[in-house]
């Protein structure tokens, strides 16, 4: 689960990237760049967001494994939110990439 | 996703509670036959009392603004108040080589019956049960409506 995490923080940090090229490149236009930045905000609390999850469930793991009175449905439950909140942050990444293909391939 | 969370909190409680239960019900089997306790005379069996949680945690409100206050109140999950000792009179049975053994040579063993356990065990066991396949069934939901960004 933490390798997972790890490479998807990776292409968030990639994403994250691309979008501060937009910026960059639609600085002049007031309105547009604070759109992007808004949006940039938002996508690093929501990796902030599934980040945390993840480190909530492998504590929870840990702190099992260490014999330590934890509840095994809690445990679980941790793990399930994490999952669920990777796979959203996958979606996402996913159309995104997708977008962001459909304008690398448009004709100038 | 936070939403999914408070959901899946709320059945959460309710396992909690379930396990607490099931650990009054073994500490009651475990003490059937016991004739000594700290306070003196024999152990008494327990029993769990549920209390509906009503107090609505902070995510609950900010995703679901919509929804009107007193709705919202009592979707909390579950949780133990407190555990009770059964008032049922200690079973007297004639034995008197038992060290505890009264002058009439009765002693005065647990008020448990096993098979009342039995019951309770079998019962506590189907609520966690119930209360997984709701968990099984909000991460169903919850794939669902991930499967929409496909």
């Amino acid at each position: 689960m933490s390798i997972e995490s790890i490479s998807l923080n990776q292409a968030f940090d990639h994403i994250r990237k691309l979008d501060q090229g937009v910026q960059e490149t639609t600085r002049d236009k007031g309105s547009v760049a604070q759109v992007s930045d808004s949006f940039g905000q938002f996508f690093g609390n929501a990796v902030q967001q599934l980040d945390s999850s993840q480190k909530v469930a492998n504590q929870g793991i840990a702190r099992l494994v260490a014999g330590e009175p934890v509840e095994l449905h809690q445990v679980m439950l941790q793990m399930e939110e994490a999952s669920i909140n990777l796979n959203l942050a996958l979606r996402v990444r996913n159309k995104l990439i997708e977008a962001y293909q459909e304008i690398q391939r448009m004709q100038v | 996703v936070s939403s999914i969370q408070q959901s899946l909190r709320i059945s959460g409680s309710a396992l909690t509670a379930e396990r607490l239960r099931m650990d009054v019900i073994s500490n009651n089997v475990a003490n059937s036959q016991t004739t000594r306790t700290a306070e003196g005379g024999p152990y008494q069996r327990k029993q769990v009392v549920f209390l509906a949680r009503d107090q609505t945690g902070p995510p609950l409100q900010r995703f679901r603004e919509d929804l009107d206050a007193a709705q919202l109140k009592g979707l909390a999950g579950v949780k133990v108040q407190q555990i009770v000792e059964d008032e049922e009179p200690p079973v007297r049975t004639y034995d008197p080589s038992h060290p505890d053994a009264d002058d009439e040579g009765f002693v005065e063993y647990p008020n448990v019956d096993v098979a009342t356990e039995m019951v309770d065990m079998m019962a506590a066991s189907r609520a966690y049960q119930a209360n997984v396949t709701v968990i099984q069934t909000l991460k169903g939901m919850a794939q669902k409506a991930l499967e929409i960004g496909r």
